[in-house]
């Protein structure tokens, strides 16, 4: 708008015999008065490299031209304005702000960012497209709702903000993802990105130790199992058969070493009616070609890529919404009946709500089939089928034992089940009768698999090892080929206060509910929600609200206690725990110095063994004056669980100072401060109280030398006593054990609107010292590699890890 | 040609030396520019980027471009045991040996023009002499008893290079297509010295020295495409003839390398200049002395973005990322960094880059290990750090 002006005013003012230097030919420059040959080369090329001058003076910079030549140009041309960018660099910024610091996940992240390039049209927009954008809430989107309802479309973005219940919260977190645009259903105009990222890394990074980890486990059993150390008398495992099969899985597992993880992704559309996109992928340390392309002989494709996904969807069909073919993600009501992201994020209550394409990085979880989105009157419908092979551990004789979504994958347990869901889910909107965001909602969902599953601990357990292995998680499975889902939700929002809540119960009797409440204001608001999920309830698309994933805390933690090691990656299955409890949040902005960024509290019971957990974390935040900053965090946690027979509690604090500086206009500094504690109470086998420690310093810098390229840098130094730290980095987050340091640049590039780069590179030295390995029994002594009998002396391992992410976005 | 040399050099170790792998370091970049951009070496906006992709002349301007580079590396080897408990569960990893190896080196001089007196302004001409890849590694280790006691002394030192002489000339039929032919002579020598000394005077030291000359030429075609903004380039690299003579004897068989390319200036306040290429090679062809070298086939990538800083020099980084024709456990990426200076009619750049690796000398096939049934860890790390002097001449 503003260009086409300054075009218009161009016109009218100049004489149109001046040239326009932005769109000139070396030759057209030439030929001006006081400018020779060479001066036009050098002006052309200095204004092809900068894109178009906006303003004459710029020519200054340009080697050779002083006041008589500019003076001679200015007489004789004009300058009309490059076009603007059509991603403007705010919204390059939130797409950073999506990796940051508590980031909404995969599945989430993707959906934001088409969001980002065409945002949704708020005119046509309900509660329900609004309330799946980034912590937005129920009573944010029923109030813009509200308000398009009574008084009608909005002609700017700008004017939500006066809509009454719409906290500035949520209508900042709203308001680059919506536009005034209007849906053009007969437009073809083709737009669409590619994404193509390398990660990497070397040396024993975080990735590697992992991967070596499992290696080493199985390389364990083995060992123990050709030493005589493990005795399988009575047990229906037969070892030698055993032997085998974690050979061959070391082996399978030994082929993806150095495998460097690549993402290439396509996406795109005509108008607002067609969608599609495929992405065809190979992670970091995989093994190739399992499930892609089920049945389908694809010769070295399959053993370039690990994972392919493809979509393609229509939109605005009449009734129908939203038709997607291929793969999509789920997630409706409150994630008791179905959300088919592969992780599940602690402590959530939002979720990218609706029927949506998919092509994250979901592997175990992914639906490939078709759903269909549709909407009559005050009626929302959901209906999906899906087919999908999917990772089962499997027991000796070769029946499936329970379905686990797998990093490590070796041919025996992969593809080991076909999967076959179907189901729809229908909702009432009530707003016309009942205030605006009150529905109801009533759900179904059928999963079978097309060989039954016999949970047997017999078959997992390593027999007559002295431990008793008791996981009541796993055994209150019940032999299935399948189980029966319904689901049943509501919601209403009466002014600033919201009520929603879903129940979801399976063919066998257990159940699962989640209610939840919030009362918000522009300065404060309070959450609140309660749920249970009972034991039996195991339905694998459940991710609903919880402090801890199913497995957490459990034998499978501890790989020495399976018979094949790497039946412990079920321990991070992302369905919630069995457990009950109450959780409360609150943000409080005090005055304009003081602010309660975030304070919660969680009381829950752990379900297997009725233990009692509570868990605090408090933050306040006191901005002294605009540039600084300062946050401190107090975190408590009392959690129980079981440990070899008898339970074992433990109390944490963890204080955190954090504070913020923009030392000048274009530098961003943060540096935080974490110490911990970690208190054992009294244990019978493990005596008296244990105290453990840690802590880190980290300090992070960023610079922006234009809109269009910046640079991070970020370094931390840490020392822990048996207490691990956690931390986020500007990408995620990073585990830190023993003593070391970090340090990682990250540099973000805009080229271009069509082209960015994002390029990190990372070191990490951890250093863990060895001591007290002397053994006076030859047969108890720690050795060396390939020589056992050797003796080892004290050492000191370090750990030096590298990682490299390349990521390049190209959109048209 | 470098990946090879790499592999020749590692095949003709004797037995029972250590194995090593940091003897014929492939080169991609010789000027600070084109190191600093990911390791470029086909797009490499510099004279010697000319060398090897004769149709990228016609992008450096008219006049004498004339430039000088040379640099320094550093090597760091550990090598690593792991250490299991009675259970046979992995406790850590212990360090066996620890090298660090400094080395300077000069990248080359080469002089591209254009528009001078005689030469139609549509042609360029590229002449130079640049370093490929060079031959540089030490290694020393202190061999003990279970007593921890010095039993004896054992050190490698592989030096040498190896230099091409290159010529290159550029034509434009039309503003947008360019073609380009080169052709170069290689040249160098490689010596390693292989030393055991032994504690006890009664025991024979061990010294083994190999000395080869190597030689060879290739030849090289390319053609550039200019398309608004993008400037996409295509090219192969043809080796003719490369010869070992010395200590060792051996003629060998190199299939060609296919290069693709593209620089893309998308015009903003920054003067972002970015550069992209890849390569491959059917290295499973390779021969020497008509007998298959169980290579792999090698491919590589990279990237670089050049964004002028405001007032200030001009900032570059940049990624790469090279698969090795002898295992998998050697491909490598590496982070590229880079300033450049501009001072009238004199360029000053300085650029590096740093690649880790980690790697188990079981992986390597054809490696001989010095202990047997050993399964060493190897970490190391490469940094080269180039400067380059320019300058431009109007002719």
């Amino acid at each position: 708008m503003a260009s086409s002006l300054l075009l218009a005013l161009a016109v009218f003012l100049w004489p149109a015999d001046r040239l326009d230097l932005n769109s000139a030919s070396p030759e057209e420059i030439g030929a001006l008065e006081g400018v020779s040959g060479e001066q036009a080369d050098s002006l052309h090329r200095y204004i092809y490299l900068m894109g178009g001058l906006e303003n004459i003076y710029q020519l200054t910079e340009v080697e050779g031209i002083g006041p008589s030549e500019l003076e001679a140009l200015r007489r004789q041309c004009i300058l009309v304005p490059p076009e603007p960018d059509r991603l403007p660099p705010e919204v390059l910024d939130v797409m950073e702000k999506l990796a940051s610091e508590d980031s909404p996940g995969d599945a989430a992240v993707a959906e934001w960012e088409n969001l980002l390039v065409r945002p949704l049209p708020v005119n046509e927009a309900t509660s329900w497209d609004l309330r799946s954008l980034d912590r937005v809430s129920l009573v944010d989107a029923a109030a813009v709702e509200r308000r398009l309802r009574s008084i009608g479309p909005v002609s700017s973005i700008r004017s939500l903000r006066s809509v009454e219940n719409l906290s500035y919260y949520g209508y900042r977190n709203m308001r680059d993802f919506v536009s005034t645009r209007e849906l053009d259903l007969s437009s073809l105009k083709l737009f669409g990105s590619y994404r193509m990222i390398v990660e990497g890394g070397a040396g024993r990074d975080s990735d590697e130790e992992g991967y070596d980890a499992a290696l080493d486990n199985l390389g364990s059993a083995l060992f123990e199992m050709s030493t005589g150390g493990a005795d399988y008398s009575g047990s229906p495992v037969d070892s030698a058969l055993l032997y085998e099969q974690l050979q061959a899985s070391r082996e399978e597992l030994l082929s993806a070493r150095g495998v460097t993880g690549f993402t290439h992704r396509v996406s795109g559309g005509l108008g607002d009616r067609m969608r599609g996109g495929v992405r065809l992928a190979r992670g970091r340390l995989s093994t190739a070609g399992h499930d892609l392309f089920r049945d389908m002989d694809m010769g070295e494709v399959s053993n370039r890529f690990d994972q392919a996904k493809a979509f393609v969807s229509l939109h605005h069909l009449g009734p129908l919404r939203q038709v997607v073919l291929g793969n999509y993600r789920l997630a409706l009501g409150q994630g008791l009946l179905v959300d088919n992201s592969g992780e599940l994020m602690y402590r959530r209550l939002e979720r990218p709500w609706g029927l949506h394409p998919d092509l994250t990085s979901t592997r175990q979880f992914a639906l490939t089939g078709a759903a269909v989105e549709a909407r009559q009157g005050p009626f929302l419908g959901y209906g999906f089928l899906s087919s999908s092979s999917r990772d089962a551990i499997l027991s000796q004789n070769g029946v499936p034992n329970v379905p686990a979504a797998m990093q490590y994958r070796c041919g025996r347990y992969t593809d080991a089940l076909i999967e076959t869901t179907y189901g729809g889910y229908c909702f009432a909107d009530l707003g016309g009768i009942l205030p605006t965001g009150t529905a109801v909602g009533l759900g179904g969902m059928s999963i079978a698999y097309d060989d039954s599953l016999f949970p047997d601990a017999d078959y997992l357990d390593v027999p007559n090892d002295g431990y008793y292995w008791d996981c009541p998680e796993y055994r209150s499975l019940e032999a299935t080929d399948g189980m029966t889902l319904l689901g049943v939700s509501g919601q209403t929002v009466v002014g600033p206060m919201s009520l929603e809540g879903e129940l979801s119960r399976q063919d066998d009797g257990a159940s699962a509910f989640l209610i939840a409440s919030r009362w918000q204001n522009d300065y404060f608001y309070l959450t609140a929600a309660a749920r249970h999920y009972d034991l039996g309830y195991s339905n694998p698309y459940c991710r609903g609200f919880s402090e801890q994933k199913r497995y957490d805390d459990t034998v499978f933690e501890k790989p020495y206690y399976l018979t094949d090691p790497l039946v412990s990656q079920l321990q991070e299955w992302p369905t919630p725990k069995p457990e009950e409890g109450v959780y409360l949040e609150s943000r409080f902005q005090v005055s304009d110095q003081v602010v309660f960024p975030k304070l919660y509290l969680d009381v829950w019971r752990s379900l297997p063994y009725d233990f009692d957990n509570h868990r605090f974390q408090g933050e306040v935040e006191y901005r002294a004056d605009f540039p600084v900053r300062f946050r401190l965090k107090y975190k408590y946690q009392s959690k129980t669980k079981m440990h070899d027979v008898v339970p074992t509690t433990s109390r944490t604090h963890e204080y955190t100072l954090r504070s913020f500086f923009l030392p000048f206009a274009h530098d961003y500094f943060d540096v935080r401060l974490r110490l911990g504690m970690v208190e054992l109470t009294p244990n019978p086998l493990y005596g008296d109280d244990r105290l453990l420690s840690g802590g880190y310093l980290s300090a992070r810098w960023e610079h922006d030398f234009s809109d269009r390229l910046s640079v991070l840098g970020g370094t931390t130094l840490w020392t822990t006593d048996g207490m691990s730290q956690w931390e986020f980095e500007d990408t995620g987050i990073d585990f830190l054990d023993g003593d070391g340091t970090k340090f990682y640049l990250t540099f973000k590039n805009a080229l271009s609107d069509n082209l960015q780069l994002r390029f990190r590179v990372l070191r990490k030295d951890t250093f863990y010292p060895r001591t007290g390995l002397y053994r006076p029994d030859p047969e108890d002594q720690f050795h060396y590699q390939g020589d056992p009998d050797s003796a080892v002396r004290d050492f000191g391992d370090h750990v030096t890890g590298y990682g490299i992410r390349c990521q390049l976005d190209f959109r048209w | 040609m470098s990946l090879l040399l790499t592999v020749l050099a590692f095949a003709t170790i004797p037995a029972s030396l250590p194995s090593v792998l940091d003897m014929g370091i492939p080169c991609p970049s010789t000027s600070a520019r084109g190191i600093s951009m990911g390791e470029s070496g086909f797009v490499e906006l510099t004279p010697t980027g000319a060398l090897r992709n004769p149709a990228l002349s016609g992008l450096l301007g008219p006049g004498l471009l004339v430039e000088v580079s040379g640099g320094t590396r550093l090597t760091m080897e550990k090598r690593l045991r792991k250490v299991y408990d009675e259970f046979g569960s992995s406790i850590g990893e212990s360090e066996e040996a620890f090298n660090r190896h400094i080395s300077t080196f000069p990248g080359g001089v080469s002089a591209t023009g254009s528009g001078a007196v005689g030469i139609p302004n549509n042609v360029s001409i590229t002449a130079g002499l640049y370093r490929p890849y060079s031959f540089c590694y030490d290694y020393d280790r202190m061999v003990m008893d279970e007593s921890y006691v010095e039993t004896a002394r054992e050190r490698l030192e592989v030096s040498g290079r190896a230099s091409e002489l290159a010529l290159a000339a550029c034509f434009a039929p039309s503003e947008r297509l360019l073609v380009g032919l080169g052709a170069g002579y290689l040249f160098g020598n490689r010596t390693s010295r292989w030393v055991v000394s032994y504690v006890d005077p009664t025991a024979d030291d061990v010294l083994q020295v190999t000395d080869t000359d190597v030689s060879g030429a290739s030849a090289r075609a390319s053609a550039l495409y200019r398309a608004g903004r993008v400037a996409i380039s295509a090219g192969m690299d043809y080796s003719l003839s490369y010869e070992l003579t010395g200590d060792e004897q051996a003629s060998v068989s190199l299939p060609p390398v296919f290069h693709a390319g593209a620089v893309y200036e998308p015009g903003n306040a920054l003067r972002t200049v970015f550069t992209g290429e890849c390569y491959y090679s059917a290295r499973s062809d390779a021969e020497r002395e008509g007998a298959d070298m169980y290579d792999r086939d090698a491919w590589g990538m990279s990237a670089g973005v050049e964004n002028d800083l405001p007032g200030g020099p001009v900032g570059r980084f940049g990624f790469s990322y090279r698969s090795s024709p002898i295992s998998r456990a050697l491909d490598r990426m590496a982070f590229t960094l880079g300033l450049g200076f501009r001072l009238g009619d004199y360029s000053l750049d300085v650029g590096g880059s740093f690649s880790p690796g980690r790697w188990r000398q079981v992986e390597v096939p054809d490696m001989v290990s010095f202990d047997p049934g050993d399964s060493l860890v190897v970490e190391e790390s490469s940094t080269t750090v180039l400067l380059s002097i320019g300058r431009r001449f109007e002719l």
